[in-house]
């Protein structure tokens, strides 16, 4: 095996970051990025004259450098398998002084599913503490058929999480995670780069470092672990059932999880 | 020359985990009856104010709408978090 190999295959995702991703719905990637990059792609940013929507990889090419290397692009890999794709749709998302959050909200229209085909990966060139805006996260909510108009009377949640992340931060979230922006409360503006990227064929095997002599008993404690602000109520066994549902997409397998499963899964 | 006071109210949204008063609380926003004032998702929000409806009820809020428990129930799917009790507090604000 070439080193290159070697190196790409060590940058996939274990079994449990993987499984955390299924539980949580996202997974942060701190790449040891060349130095100097975030500060080069922050200067061109600030140096553009106006949003430019799609166009934004053209303008600031050294942002494909980020999603290229190797961390990013092995847990890219590992959620959406080798043949991944970018998707046309990228945005620079400009958190100015004195915004207001934006209410909770799931991307897209309401057709959910429980597989995972599409992610977000938010990259932020800067540092961005609790007063500059961050993105702030739901974990475990895409699981949940929501309406946006659904969310409106929320505001803050038992267990969410702000991404107050160090520059060069990837934030790699399931599609349908609950996530808003908050408001800047600083003078300076927050920037963050929101690519999508597609998976383009169904699962036949993981794509991930997967250790099959281990790997169910990992399962075990991840696919029942509490998370955000559930308790033993009766979403709480349903959504154990619908992440063994994508614990079994993800691998290849025939989903077959029937109702009560719940109760194997007790340890 | 006294201050001139209006009575307002203030609501609150709590967010239970379970129909039950008792039940914890997993969300709240609070909205102040204040022109320009905001109600928003904030990274930097201390805890849940209340752990439960009750605790709020023993505050002075009064529930103004209560879940419905017959609402509906998928055996499969999930979708929002808790269910929503709306209470409120009349209080005297400067005009």
């Amino acid at each position: 095996m070439s080193d290159a190999v070697a190196t790409e295959k060590e940058m996939l995702l274990t079994d449990a970051e993987l499984l955390g991703f299924i539980a949580q719905g996202y997974h942060l990637i701190e790449p040891e990025l060349p130095a100097g990059l975030n500060e080069a792609i922050c200067e061109q940013t600030d140096a553009l004259e106006s949003n430019p929507g799609n166009e934004i990889l053209a303008r600031v090419p050294m942002l494909q450098q980020v999603y290229d290397h190797p961390q990013v692009r092995g847990a890219l890999v590992s959620l959406l398998g080798e043949d991944l794709q970018m998707d046309g749709h990228r945005h620079l998302h400009v958190n100015v002084p004195g915004s207001r959050s934006q209410g909770w909200h799931q991307d897209g229209t309401n057709v959910r599913h429980h597989q995972t085909w599409c992610v977000l990966a938010m990259y932020f060139p800067h540092d961005v503490p609790a007063d500059l805006g961050p993105t702030i996260i739901m974990p475990g909510t895409h699981f949940r058929n929501t309406p946006t108009d659904q969310l409106a009377t929320y505001a803050n949640l038992k267990g969410q999480v702000p991404l107050t992340v160090k520059a060069g931060t990837v934030a790699i979230t399931h599609y349908d995670l609950w996530h808003a922006a908050t408001r800047n409360k600083t003078t300076r503006e927050r920037y963050m780069l929101k690519f999508l990227f597609n998976r383009m064929s169904q699962p036949s095997a993981p794509s991930w470092n997967f250790d099959a002599t281990t790997a169910e008993e990992t399962a075990r404690s991840y696919l029942s672990t509490m998370v955000g602000a559930k308790g033993y109520s009766s979403d709480y066994y349903k959504e154990w059932e619908l992440r063994k549902e994508m614990w079994q997409w993800f691998k290849g397998e025939q989903v077959d999880v029937p109702p009560g499963e719940f109760r194997n899964m007790l340890s | 020359m006294a201050n001139t006071k209006q009575q307002r109210q203030r609501l609150l949204y709590l967010h239970a985990q379970k129909p039950s008063i008792r039940a914890d609380v997993v969300a709240v926003a609070l909205h102040e009856p204040i022109a320009d004032s905001i109600t928003e998702v904030d990274p930097e929000a201390i805890d849940i104010p209340y752990p439960t409806v009750h605790a709020a009820m023993v505050d002075g809020w009064r529930v103004v709408h209560f879940p419905d428990q017959r609402g509906h129930f998928e055996d499969r799917e999930i979708d929002v978090i808790g269910y929503e009790f709306i209470l409120e507090k009349i209080e005297a604000f400067d005009e």
